[in-house]
């Protein structure tokens, strides 16, 4: 219970300061929202605007404000001269489009990955070992969006076997929402199946050199059982551990593939307020992912002590 | 879960000859350096319910023996020749697959490292039932309830609270009972362990042998123990074979080997067992070299060069296993220990100044 505390207090902590980076961040780049708002405008409407919106103020005072905001569960509002346009209005459908597409790909990664790392490791050297390889340095080498690019043109566009843009929502129509979601799933799992498979492979191969794997086999058990229910747990600890630190890099791909494939999700979202210069409306989005991420590496932790019984008692 | 899938059936007992038969065994892995002979033809039998002892020093080829007669050894780059017969059955050169019906029912292995040789992530109750659940099909329950006996019976206090517990709960010495507990769950017929109390403390060491031997005599199941103290197998052992170098050097029944060893390596072996009768701080006998390559092995005998009876015929020829004064006892040495040529032998060299048949080479 008091790792928990510790845990979300790490948290909060963490969410603080991707928050003021990300302000401090804004703060330095060039461009002024007031005048983007405002449009045609004179200085003195320019500078009404500025002081309406609160941009006159020091850059801590506005971190300030925004950080009361969002603990109280106000995302702020899109800076504009016409009325109130709350920045969750935009986020509310924007965020599950890019949640599923990001454990769909998990999802697609595993299922993928995993058999994949356990046949290698167990054919090391082979033939089909090196195939397998290869075929994942490939596919680490090609950067996502090229193989979205690719899977466009010959699965969308050529085959017409799969749309090629759009969001279809679970409630909608649930056959169409997986195959909205398919190819972007699938280009954003390519890369990381080819470097968790080769993880997987080369804890794997250690793990089977080790005395409890031969005292399976002395056992008489099968060699699938040797792999399955024996190398495969204590194989898995550093692929869980990846797996969370990489949400990063799967947060990063989600928000290309959501352009490549015209997805309204956060990181089309979070492009679109860097253009405009919406500044509080990106500033959420990005505190909203960190949670995201923190909170996905918090459950890794769980996980992993029902991986390692030895970690519970650590 | 999949039932038993025995490929041979070898649970008959109508056979009548010994259990175990081992002829000309060898042993070799293909490296780089070129091939390591680390058996290099072994024989000897084993009879139902009895112990042989397998006594040397590291790299002697005694660990190789016990993993290539149970078939253990990766296919790969290992080459295998010789007879081995389990009830009659040659197994010598079965595949895997045919071995999966012998491992676990059959032929068992208790391993040095009992902190390496449990799964560290399977609770230890699970490690004991999967092999019953999988050979013998029992229900999920009858499983347990053998696990939490078998605890029991290798002396694991409150057994049906530890058996859902995980090995890191456990000393070194209770997981050695854990192991034991493991390897004896499908009632195999032959046991090897392989140094099962090297890796104990000293105090706990006669404790697991001594579970040993209670469990063997109880199952009246053989058993191969694999150790390179011979002072682990004194009271222990029906039979011991001595390994040098990939080669039975001696065998002798234990009483006999003890009373009148034969080969000058047992003997120097015999001689390096710490004595509590002697003064503290008083020197080990240790034995002088190394033993040699075994990817090139010196002609004659391997143990010449180390050898204090050595003398030129030595490393000329190799001596034969031949019969000494009992039936059973068989050692390979030209000048054995006690007999009359053995002391002319170590005379002559004592008299000139040499300690073994290297000394001379080397100056």
């Amino acid at each position: 219970m008091r790792a928990l505390a510790r845990r979300l207090l790490v948290l909060v902590v963490v969410v603080f300061f991707v928050s003021l980076f990300t302000s401090l961040l804004i703060d330095l780049t060039p461009g002024d929202p007031a005048a983007s708002v405002a449009g045609f405008a004179s200085e003195e409407q320019i500078a009404v605007i500025r002081h309406d919106l609160g941009l006159d103020q020091n850059v801590f005072v506005r971190f300030g404000n925004w950080t009361k905001d969002f603990a109280s569960g106000d995302f702020g509002n899109y800076y504009s001269v016409t009325g109130s346009r709350p920045v969750w209005d935009q986020l509310k459908p924007a965020l599950p489009v890019s949640m599923f597409m990001m454990v769909y790909a998990m999802i697609i990664t595993l299922v993928i990955a995993i058999p994949l790392g356990v046949l290698s490791a167990y054919k090391a050297g082979s033939v089909l070992d090196r195939v397998i390889n290869a075929l994942a340095f490939g596919a680490i080498s090609l950067p996502n969006f090229a193989f979205g690019l690719i899977l466009i043109y010959w699965v969308g566009v050529k085959g017409r076997w799969l749309p090629v843009g759009g969001y279809v929502s679970p409630s909608e129509n649930l056959g169409e929402h997986f195959r909205s979601l398919a190819l972007p799933s699938i280009s954003l799992a390519a890369g990381q199946v080819a470097s968790y498979m080769r993880l997987l492979r080369s804890d794997m191969i250690q793990t089977l050199q080790e005395d409890f794997i031969l005292m399976a086999k002395a056992k008489g058990m099968s060699a699938r059982r040797i792999l399955w229910m024996h190398a495969l747990k204590p194989s898995s600890l550093t692929l869980l551990t990846v797996a969370g630190l990489n949400i990063g890099a799967l947060i990063g791909g989600a928000v290309v593939l959501e352009i490549v494939f015209t997805l309204p999700g956060m990181g089309r979202l979070i492009v679109e307020a860097i253009s405009a210069k919406q500044y509080v409306a990106l500033q959420s989005s990005v505190a909203l992912i960190a949670f995201f991420y923190v909170g996905v590496n918090l459950i890794v932790d769980v996980f992993y002590q029902i991986v390692d019984p030895r970690v519970r008692n650590g | 879960m999949r039932s038993k899938k025995t490929t041979r059936d070898f649970g008959t007992d109508s056979y009548a000859g010994p259990l175990l038969e081992v002829n000309d065994v060898a042993t070799h892995f293909k490296t780089p350096r070129g091939l390591v002979r680390a058996v290099d033809g072994v024989s000897f039998t084993l009879e139902r319910g009895k112990t042989l002892g397998i006594v040397g020093e590291s790299g002697c080829g005694k660990s190789v023996l016990s993993k290539s007669i149970m078939g253990l050894l990766p296919p790969r780059n290992v080459v295998r020749s010789g007879s081995i017969r389990y009830n009659g059955e040659e197994i010598g050169s079965a595949k895997a697959s045919e071995m999966a019906g012998i491992w676990g029912t059959e032929m068992s292995m208790v391993f040095q490292d009992p902190m390496t040789a449990l799964n560290p992530v399977m609770k230890v109750g699970k490690q004991i039932t999967e092999s019953l659940r999988y050979h013998l099909d029992v229900s999920k329950s009858f499983a347990n309830e053998t696990a939490t006996e078998l605890l029991r019976s290798v002396g694991i206090p409150e057994p049906a609270r530890r058996v859902s517990q995980y090995p890191f709960e456990f000393s070194g010495g209770m997981r050695q009972r854990v192991m034991l507990a493991v390897a004896l769950a499908c009632g195999p017929k032959i046991l090897f362990a392989d140094e099962p109390t090297t890796a104990l403390d000293v105090t706990i060491q006669a404790q697991i042998l001594d579970l040993l031997d209670e469990q063997q005599r109880e199952r009246f199941m053989a058993m191969i123990l694999v150790t390179h103290d011979l002072g682990v197998v004194a009271g222990r052992a029906d039979e011991i074979a001595v390994m040098y170098a990939g080669k039975i050097v001696e065998k002798a029944p234990t009483r006999a080997l003890f009373s009148s060893m034969r080969h000058p390596y047992t003997e120097a072996l015999f001689k390096s067992i710490p004595k509590l009768a002697l003064p503290s701080h008083s020197h080990l006998e240790s034995i002088p070299g190394r033993p040699p390559d075994l990817v090139d092995p010196p002609a004659g005998c391997r143990f010449a060069a180390r050898c204090p009876y050595a003398q030129p015929i030595c490393t000329e020829v190799e001596p034969p296993l031949i019969q000494q004064d009992e039936l059973a006892h068989v050692a390979a040495c030209h000048f054995p220990v006690g007999t009359e040529a053995g002391n002319e032998a170590l005379a002559r060299n004592k008299a000139a100044g040499v300690v073994a048949a290297d000394s001379k080479v080397g100056g």
